[in-house]
């Protein structure tokens, strides 16, 4: 065997890779089984994190509200001066 | 019907308990391969989340014949990768080297050789660019087949076998050259 992979291989056997914490494993199963569950609210379906769901919700939401709102307003504007032109 | 292929149906079939099933049976590889390659504690904690999420939001899709084990050394791999490539991580990466105490049965002089030499390798693999470091690490340091490692990587074999060579050759400059140990 090339001396180098062997000397690799040592050093990665005898390496301490950080122990994987119980508190890790129970986050990542806790996540992983909610991503499982039925969506049950509209956290649940953009995938947002329980805690910090609301602010996560709003700002999601904001950009497209916003936006909505300027187009909604746009249409309605554009709409009023055909009327005005058209003299309807 | 072996464990992998098992799990593999129970995961296409949305099985209640399956996604637990493979987390224990590959938790601890997909964990060391990360906090080898991320190089940082909260990196691998992250990358590591990552990766589960993904096997619970595409475990369905798996085919019968899917390989389980490289299909989540591939998504690992990849969350990787992809992290290295938005930039949103590796400030600081590479100087989380966690000297670790060697086993307490080990006498402290042989101990402290052990940490030399350990110190030397992870200097130069932390010196090496990723597509090394990571061919390294799942050849050597995951021990797995050479055609998985290619599907991991999505390269030919032969692709991988110039890369492997490529990537022993490197590090044995930078061991050669005898680095500082990583701080």
């Amino acid at each position: 065997m090339n001396p180098t992979h062997h000397r690799l291989e040592a050093a990665l056997d005898a390496w301490p890779v950080p122990e994987l914490s119980a508190e890790l494993s129970a986050r990542t199963l806790t996540r992983t089984r909610a991503t499982l569950r039925p969506c049950s609210s509209l956290a649940d379906a953009l995938d947002l994190d329980r805690k910090a769901s609301r602010a996560a919700l709003a700002r999601r939401l904001f950009v497209p509200v916003v936006l909505g709102a300027a187009a909604t307003v746009l249409v309605v504007d554009t709409c009023l001066k055909i009327q005005r032109i058209f003299g309807a | 019907m072996d464990v992998d292929r098992g799990l593999v149906l129970a995961l296409r079939r949305k099985e209640p308990g399956a996604l637990d099933g493979v987390y224990r049976v590959y938790r601890e590889r997909i964990w060391r391969l990360l906090a080898r390659l991320a190089w940082s504690r909260a990196e691998a904690e992250d990358l590591f989340q990552e990766t589960w999420l993904a096997v619970a939001r595409h475990g369905h899709k798996l085919r019968e014949d899917s390989n389980l084990g490289v299909w989540l050394y591939t998504i690992a791999r990849n969350k990787h990768r992809n992290s290295l490539r938005s930039g949103a991580r590796g400030v600081g990466r590479r100087l989380g080297f966690e000297r670790l105490p060697i086993a307490p049965s080990i006498a402290p002089d042989e101990a402290a050789d052990i940490n030399r030499e350990l110190g030397r390798v992870a200097a130069a693999l932390a010196r090496l660019p990723d597509a090394h470091r990571e061919v390294l690490l799942l050849c050597v340091g995951e021990r797995l087949p050479r055609a998985e490692v290619a599907r991991i990587l999505g390269i030919s074999e032969e692709a991988l076998r110039k890369r492997l060579s490529r990537a022993r050759a490197a590090l044995d400059v930078l061991l050669d050259s005898n680095p500082a140990e990583v701080p």
